[in-house]
């Protein structure tokens, strides 16, 4: 009688929630904060808006560091944070610490306000932060609106510039089209199975798979509706995963945005999609209504076949770098389709490291951008070594991590991955996915010798130079945030090739709090 | 109510299909309140008052407003001479019908018994169409809801962005 509250308003409840989604709310607050310096106009000219977002970003590793080991609820079951999501917020928040760093020197290139930019890209993480710890259908689909909806401006961001543009109405409209089938999906599943929270989807399906009363003749209605929600459903996040079928957009949009967001787009999207995909993964698809390991088997072979002979025919570095990111998608994928906690784990500690090789080899790029190269063409790039032997080395490290060469964290990656996947008897697959690497080792290697071949006397260095001016690409400003983030990069490939077992304990870690859900 | 359903269908369908084929911008706008109107009706339909008027208010009021006003501002009368692929349309097709043979596949053969919730036609009419909305949007969806009024903040930031001619 006295308790006026009820149970659902009470205290401890909204603490809880409030809680479970402070890393989000610390970047969503300094987004707005960033935000509001375009008020004051010298302000927003100033270096404020970089430093502070980095501060932010500071901020909610820092939180999300103190909130581990906890396991909350929040919000009647619709956001979740447990060790799975201690792991991919940092990968996340790192992915766009690195972002943020690489941003600076890029955007002041142009005629464009920064204050803006900054806080779309802390809006955009605080987005994948909360698709990854979002636990019910209908916020899986905001999330995954907002998260695009941000990188559709980013995308955009440099006005007047034909390829921008292009690439972010493209992106729009086949994103939107994505989303479709992504929310289609989810009516289907919501249609087959009367719940919108992923747990009580896990629970309801276990129940009726593993039911003593006639369990086929109830799934043999529900099926059909389910499984053609969720091939829908996977429809949509494949988009967000560039996989094959689905990765049209992927080499346009790569090519098109400024080369930071490239960045992001290729590390924190990918993660957050994968992250979300892994989950819905293992609560719902794992549960036999059809077998979607042989869906996703075929795409992952798809994938990792187009991207490598794409990028192969490919001459220019940005889109090589869109190429290889559908190969990587689908090398990712074989961990997920590996199952099991090793096979979980092994895709977790690849997406890590696919963070620090992506980020850096694009970091490196806009230091090319920023310096006399203007245009991206792989010819270009032969002797820069001679010139810039630090940022060579870097990127040569980063080329063979992304190939797959002992000693980098990208080895390591793949070794868990495929491990785990013939582990699980996926024989085949390992197989094709080995020829693929060593076929993709070729144009990695290829950008390494170029960098380090003689500069030839040729004709054309006029010709770039004015290329270079109409790009608006000419101040050759190198700051220390570029060498910060070349050197993060670096160490963390280095160190998670030679020791990696921190890292794998972290993902193990995390993989445990998933499968336990 | 039967009868009902399949009018409205037809009218969705048809002011749909008209909404593609339309060479004259401003009919196609007015083709697509039309099928608003249709989907409004299958709202009343479910029993979701509040949802229908909504659909009227937010999709034919106010975002058809703004599409005529595109439209008026542009000066777009007629769309002359769209470039159709031969392939294009002959691979659309076939993308068409076979979604269409899956969806009507799956809607046979699929479950006659669906699963229900708690608020059945019986609850929903006993406390309200739009009670029941606000109790979920800030309970349950809070978190949902809130994210969506920050998404739809950031795309208003996005359009001025873009739109503006000197920032």
């Amino acid at each position: 009688m006295h308790n006026i509250m009820p149970a659902i308003y009470g205290l401890n409840s909204l603490e809880k929630s409030m809680l479970s989604i402070i890393p989000e709310a610390v970047v969503i607050l300094f987004a707005f904060i960033v935000l509001f310096l375009t008020f004051f106009e010298k302000i927003a000219k100033s270096k404020n808006s970089y430093y502070l977002s980095l501060i932010g970003i500071a901020f909610s590793i820092l939180y999300v560091v103190m909130l581990s080991g906890r396991n909350l609820t929040g919000f009647y079951g619709s956001v979740v944070f447990n060790g799975y999501d201690v792991f991919l917020f940092i990968a996340i928040l790192l992915s766009g610490f690195l972002t943020v760093l690489v941003s600076k020197d890029y955007i002041e290139n142009f005629d464009l306000p920064y204050p803006e930019f900054y806080s779309i890209i802390l809006f955009g993480i605080s987005a994948m932060m909360f698709l990854v710890a979002s636990n019910n259908l209908i916020m899986v689909f905001i999330s995954l609106e907002f998260m695009s909806i941000c990188s559709y401006i980013l995308t955009g961001y440099i006005r007047g510039n034909a390829r921008s543009t292009e690439a972010a109405l493209k992106y729009l409209i086949l994103g939107t089209f994505a989303s479709a089938f992504l929310i289609f999906g989810s009516v289907f599943i919501y249609a087959a199975v009367g719940h919108l929270n992923l747990n009580s989807i896990h629970t309801y399906l276990e129940n009726i798979s593993y039911g003593n009363n006639g369990s086929a003749s109830i799934l043999s209605g529900m099926g059909e509706y389910l499984s053609i929600g969720l091939l829908l459903f996977m429809v949509g996040l494949a988009f967000k995963m560039s996989l094959f079928p689905f990765h049209a957009w992927t080499p346009d949009a790569y090519d098109g945005a400024p080369t930071p967001i490239t960045s992001f787009m290729a590390t924190g999207i990918k993660i957050a999609a994968f992250a979300v995909f892994l989950r819905i993964y293992v609560l719902i698809y794992n549960i036999n209504v059809i077998n979607f390991n042989d869906i996703l088997w075929v795409l992952a072979v798809l994938s990792m076949t187009f991207g490598n002979i794409a990028a192969i025919l490919s001459a220019n570095v940005k889109r090589l770098l869109a190429y290889s990111s559908i190969a990587q998608a689908g090398y990712i994928l074989i961990g997920i389709i590996g199952g099991g906690f090793y096979g979980y784990s092994g895709t977790l500690f690849y997406l890590f490291t696919y963070i620090f090789m992506t980020a850096g080899a694009f970091a490196v790029v806009i230091i090319f951008e920023n310096s006399d190269i203007a245009s991206l063409d792989i010819k270009n790039l032969s002797g820069i070594a001679y010139k810039y032997p630090f940022i060579s080395a870097a990127m040569a490290l980063f080329m063979l991590s992304l190939a797959g060469i002992p000693v980098t964290g990208g080895f390591m990656g793949k070794f868990y991955v495929f491990s785990a996947a013939v582990k699980s008897g996926y024989y085949w697959l390992v197989f094709i996915a080995l020829l693929n690497s060593a076929f993709a080792a070729y144009y990695y290697i290829k950008i390494i010798v170029k960098m380090y071949m003689p500069v030839k006397e040729d004709s054309n260095v006029s010709c770039i130079a004015g290329e270079g001016k109409n790009y608006g690409i000419v101040n050759g400003n190198i700051s220390e945030g570029i060498i910060l983030a070349v050197i993060i990069c670096l160490f963390f490939t280095l160190i998670m090739g030679v020791y990696p077992q921190i890292f794998i304990n972290f993902a193990n870690y995390s993989a445990a709090s998933l499968a336990s859900l | 109510m039967e009868a009902l359903f399949y009018i409205f269908a037809f009218i969705a369908i048809f002011s749909a299909l008209m909404v593609i084929s339309m060479k004259n911008p401003l009919t196609s706008a007015l083709y697509l309140v039309l099928c608003f109107f249709a989907l409004a009706g299958f709202y009343v339909l479910l029993d979701m008052q509040f949802l229908a008027v909504m659909q009227i208010l937010v999709y034919a009021g106010a975002i058809m407003v703004l599409v005529v006003l595109v439209i008026m501002l542009l000066n777009i009368s007629r769309l002359n001479a769209v470039k159709t692929d031969f392939h294009q349309k002959i691979i659309g097709i076939i993308i068409a019908i076979v979604l269409f043979g899956e969806i009507v596949i799956y809607t046979v053969n699929g479950m006659t018994k669906k699963p229900t919730g708690i608020f059945t036609h019986s609850v929903i009419n006993k406390i309200g169409n739009t009670q029941v909305i606000g109790n979920f949007l800030f309970t349950k969806y809070t978190l949902s809801f809130e994210i969506a009024s920050i998404l739809l903040f950031v795309a208003i930031i996005g359009a001025y962005l873009f739109a503006k001619k000197k920032l």
